[in-house]
């Protein structure tokens, strides 16, 4: 028995080295083992100490495996009591990367609610629109005709098609007001394209999408709630559209979204309720097509499919003369609009980060030169660097865990000032939150920010371990201390100069834009919408009444300068492209003359100062009984009648509304900016509305004051002229084309504010760095003045070193930034992502900031006593 | 399985000879420590941590022996190993040689010098 008595004293003894929490079970199994060895008495007691020695082994395995964890977990103790000892240094470092976490995970959380979630369709990397394409004019996204709709059915790469149309719709009826609200008429077909289906009732069926059969609608849910109170009996009762009974059949899940209509929550959902005449219209370009790829077909292959399709069309048909096709993904169209604007905050504060992170480095290297004593005791007692790493690597966790933790709150606060900035651009039923996530990535984030800053606060060369000790002020240490901080600040600065520069160019891009005329006087001037319902107002007379009853209502009330409507107005989002053919003149096969048409009542020009060129403005006079008149601007005059006086021609619509008819040019008005400030005048012609009274309009006030303050004026009138009529687009022109730009304006101030930020830190950075080094040369300094130097050239010297650090990082920022400056460039407008001012203002900034850091410590230098800094 | 996950595994868990013949004499059913120690012909300083290491893999996973069983042969209870489908998988993973090495010794214990 003996044998067995030493193998057991062997694995008690080796049991205080395995890891606390297996102890018990380690030492059970080998006593097992050994005790049924002895039991077998097989073999001599030499082989029961012979395997008791794999204890010490296995023993000595577990330990140095477990090791390395509790090792880690001591340092972060160690780091957690320091931190805790020095609550105002902790806050510091904590506070400037709080600062940093906080902006990204915002940021991430707008960036993945926009980009990087998938649309709630089914697969819907596999949905795409098919778009027609006039290459002739420059157009690639047409869209197409119910012709085409049923056409491409014949595509082969799409195992799904449907068709959409866009508009606004009257509710009326029940106790509520009346409103305008968003819809879109589909073809039963959409539903299944796009994989979505209503959350309570049916979808359409495809004998809805012809108009002989009686009419139904599916609610958005947000319709249902609001207009509706959630009615769970919603399901057959029947509602008012444009003064017409309606059953509801469905209502649609919270969120579903039509694509194509990204910013706008589309409430109604309606059949397309087509004459068999529509359904055969190979001219009227007013429908979306959407399709589904079918399994195993790359978007290349059904292009190719697409393009021979279309081009035998083309030949096939005169209506499709030079029309060709493609495929755009659905993904790609819903993101486009806002991703330049995205990519540009996810970077900048990504910057930030970096500049925050350096800067937090920064202060812990400032801190381990106080401890160095301590790191060096440390040294020599035989920590390792890997052991000191491993220290300063816990230190830079903790605080950035620290710091994440604080930066969650923090982008919970920033996100809720993000997301209205943003929300012209995005659809408004997208959650968009600080979630797990976004929580997910700021932990991620902080781990990578504490690692990578630990490891820098870390580095200092190993040699000084014994000048340390001997309590050394000056010593190659030091040296490569004070250059790690320097390349620190000359980094920092070097972002901020990127994140400075790119808001300096879109400061330049706002103030090009804000300085850009219209073509009309925007200011005092209130717009706002009116649909007039097909029942009351079913003839032109009753419509052509209403107009003139409420333009003359509203120049009635105080503080109303003028008043007139048009169909479209500039930065109302709307353009109403018409074809047109030029009386005689041959066309050549297959070109069209496309022009921008709005229907505007006599007043509209003076209403909006839009200057007469030539010939005469409409009157009151053009009404429905003399002859159709119009009224061109200056840009088709130029692009369709270069050397004639387009006065008394004569041009005819091909398609839609009143085609046919010959309208004769009777003047000729200054261009006026439609879409947008950046984009350049169309061609555009104006008809009296007096002669085709549309049914949807918008009214446009000239105030003598505050235009904003007379909505409540304007609703009133409107509701005293027709209580029935719902107003929208309650917007003052101003607020428009502000609108038409917000994108650049948001960008612009997430620039401002983190390069704003960023400078701070970088200034904070020179100020520590330079007087960090007057600390540190004091005794040269007072070497130097004890020698003669003026004390005016010692403040130089030091001012001069936070210049030439500050100069070194500035021009490394602007090559970065002008090589990056292409990220920037769809935002710009007018301003060249090289633009030599806005380099040369930010690198004088920051030169400027590098002077105001340094005059503290400069001025701490020049009073150095000579005396004094030569006795220590 | 792909040969960059194959590659990864052998990477991590260091599909030595002796982990191999480790992994097999539990395949072919031996399952207490020693019984492994014996038929693998490693001594036990061997053997343990590669056990450990298997079984921190997931290859292998452990659990007391019954206690019914121990008390017939009137014994503590041993701890005893089994083989994962992981770690089958990966020993059919394995190099050739290292599945055709497996000339295990006989279940015998080596006579002492």
């Amino acid at each position: 028995m003996k044998p067995l008595v030493i193998a057991l004293r062997v694995v008690r003894l080796m049991a205080r080295l395995v890891p606390r929490w297996r102890r018990a079970d380690w030492q059970r199994e080998w006593e097992a083992e050994l005790e049924a060895c002895a039991r077998d008495a097989s073999g001599p007691g030499s082989v029961l100490l012979t395997h008791s020695t794999g204890a010490v082994a296995d023993a000595i395995y577990l330990r140095s495996h477990a090791m390395y964890l509790d090792l880690w977990w001591g340092d972060v103790r160690f780091a957690w009591r320091n931190a805790s000892r020095r609550p105002g240094f902790t806050l510091l470092v904590v506070l400037t990367l709080a600062l940093g976490l906080g902006v990204n995970s915002a940021v991430f959380a707008l960036v993945d609610a926009v980009l990087l979630r998938p649309l709630s369709y089914r697969d819907p990397s596999r949905l795409v629109f098919v778009w027609q394409t006039l290459p002739q004019q420059n157009m690639f996204e047409v869209e197409a005709t119910p012709f085409d709709y049923t056409a491409w059915h014949a595509l082969r790469s799409l195992s799904n098609i449907a068709m959409v149309t866009y508009g606004s719709f009257t509710l009326t009826g029940g106790s509520a007001e009346p409103e305008r609200v968003r819809g879109a008429r589909m073809t039963a077909s959409m539903m299944p394209t796009l994989g979505i289906a209503p959350a309570i009732g049916r979808g359409f069926v495809a004998s809805e999408d012809l108009d002989d059969v009686p009419r139904v609608a599916i609610l958005s849910d947000g319709l249902w709630r609001r207009r509706f109170g959630g009615d769970p009996a919603i399901v057959g009762r029947s509602i008012e559209i444009e003064g017409n009974p309606w059953t509801v059949v469905g209502v649609m899940p919270r969120g579903a979204l039509m694509p194509g209509a990204p910013t706008e929550d589309n409430e109604l959902w309606l059949p397309m309720r087509m004459s068999p005449e529509e359904q055969a219209s190979e001219i009227n370009h007013s429908y979306a097509i959407l399709g589904r790829l079918a399994d195993g077909v790359t978007l290349a292959q059904a292009s190719a499919e697409l393009e021979t399709f279309s081009s035998r069309m083309a030949a096939e048909r005169p209506s499709h003369g030079r029309i060709g096709a493609r495929f755009v993904s659905v993904e790609e169209r819903s993101v486009r609009a806002v991703r330049p604007a995205l990519l540009v905050a996810a970077a900048s504060v990504a910057l930030l980060l970096l500049v925050a992170a350096a800067n937090a480095s920064t202060l812990l290297i400032a801190r381990a030169a106080n401890r160095r004593q301590e790191l060096a005791v440390r040294a020599a007692l035989g920590a390792t660097r890997a052991r000191l790493l491993s220290l300063s690597i816990a230190e830079g966790v903790l605080f950035a865990s620290i710091g994440g933790l604080a930066g969650l709150v923090l982008g919970g606060w920033t996100l809720r000032g993000l997301v209205p900035l943003f929300a012209a651009s995005l659809p408004r039923s997208l959650a968009i939150a600080v979630d797990a996530r976004a929580a997910l990535f700021t932990a991620a984030l902080s781990l990578v920010i504490g690692i990578v800053f630990g490891a820098i606060a870390a580095y200092r060369p190993g040699n000084g371990v014994a000048a340390s000790l001997a309590g050394a002020t000056r010593s190659t240490t030091s040296a490569a201390v004070a250059r790690t901080r320097n390349l620190l600040v000359v980094a920092q600065v070097a972002l901020a100069v990127v994140l400075l520069s790119a808001a300096g160019l879109m400061l330049n891009t706002i103030a090009r834009l804000s300085r850009v005329n219209p073509g009309f006087a925007a200011d005092h001037v209130l717009t706002f919408r009116v649909a007039l319902p097909g029942q009351r107002y079913a003839t032109a007379p009753a419509r052509v009444g209403f107009v003139s009853d409420v333009l003359d209502r509203l120049r009635a009330v105080p503080g109303v300068r003028d008043a007139a409507v048009s169909s479209v107005v500039p930065f109302g989002g709307l353009r109403n492209a018409t074809v047109v053919e030029i009386e005689g003149r041959a066309e050549p096969p297959g070109s069209r003359s496309i022009i921008d048409q709005r229907y505007i009542s006599s007043g509209y020009f003076q209403a909006m100062r839009i200057p007469l060129l030539s010939g005469r403005l409409l009157t009151d006079a053009d009404d429905s009984r003399s002859e159709r008149v119009t009224v061109i601007n200056r840009t088709m005059a130029q692009q369709y009648f270069p050397n004639e006086t387009p006065v008394n021609r004569r041009v005819r619509k091909t398609v839609g509304f009143d085609s046919g008819f010959w309208f004769r040019i009777v003047g000729v008005v200054d261009d006026v900016r439609h879409i947008g400030l950046s984009r350049d005048p169309v061609a555009e012609m104006y008809h009296p509305i007096a002669q085709t009274a549309m049914p949807t309009f918008t009214i446009v006030v000239r105030t003598a004051g505050d235009p904003a303050s007379m909505m409540p004026a304007a609703r009133a009138t409107v509701r005293a002229a027709d209580p029935n009529l719902p107003i929208y687009e309650i917007l003052t022109m101003e607020d428009r084309i502000a609108a038409s730009f917000s994108q650049t304006r948001v960008t612009m101030l997430l620039l401002l504010v983190t390069s704003a930020l960023a400078a701070a830190l970088a200034g904070v950075a020179i100020y520590g760095s330079i007087w960090y080094s007057v600390v540190q040369r004091t005794t040269e300094i007072g070497i130097r003045m004890a020698l003669g130097a003026p004390r005016a050239a010692v403040f130089r010297s030091v001012v001069a070193g936070a210049v030439m650090l500050s100069a070194a990082g500035a021009t490394l920022g602007a090559l970065i930034a002008m090589a990056a400056g292409s990220l920037l460039k769809t935002l710009l407008f007018d301003t060249r992502p090289t633009d030599p001012l806005t380099y040369a203002a930010v690198i004088g900034g920051v030169l400027a900031l590098s002077v105001g850091a340094s005059i503290v410590p400069a001025v701490r230098a020049m009073r150095v006593d000579p005396m004094t800094a030569l006795r220590n | 399985m792909t040969r960059a996950a194959k590659y990864v595994i052998y990477i991590v868990v260091r599909i030595t000879l002796a982990t191999a013949l480790v992994l097999q004499a539990i395949a072919r059913g031996h399952r207490y420590g020693f019984e492994i120690v014996d038929v693998s012909g490693y001594p036990t300083g061997t053997v343990y941590p590669v056990l450990r290491r298997l079984e921190h893999a997931g290859f292998v996973r452990s659990e007391w022996e019954r206690e019914d069983i121990a008390s017939r042969a009137a014994r503590p209870q041993r701890r005893y190993y089994e083989i994962t489908a992981a770690g089958t998988r990966a020993l059919h993973g394995a190099p050739e040689p290292m599945r055709s090495l497996g000339g295990l010794q006989p279940m015998t214990p080596k006579p002492a010098k």
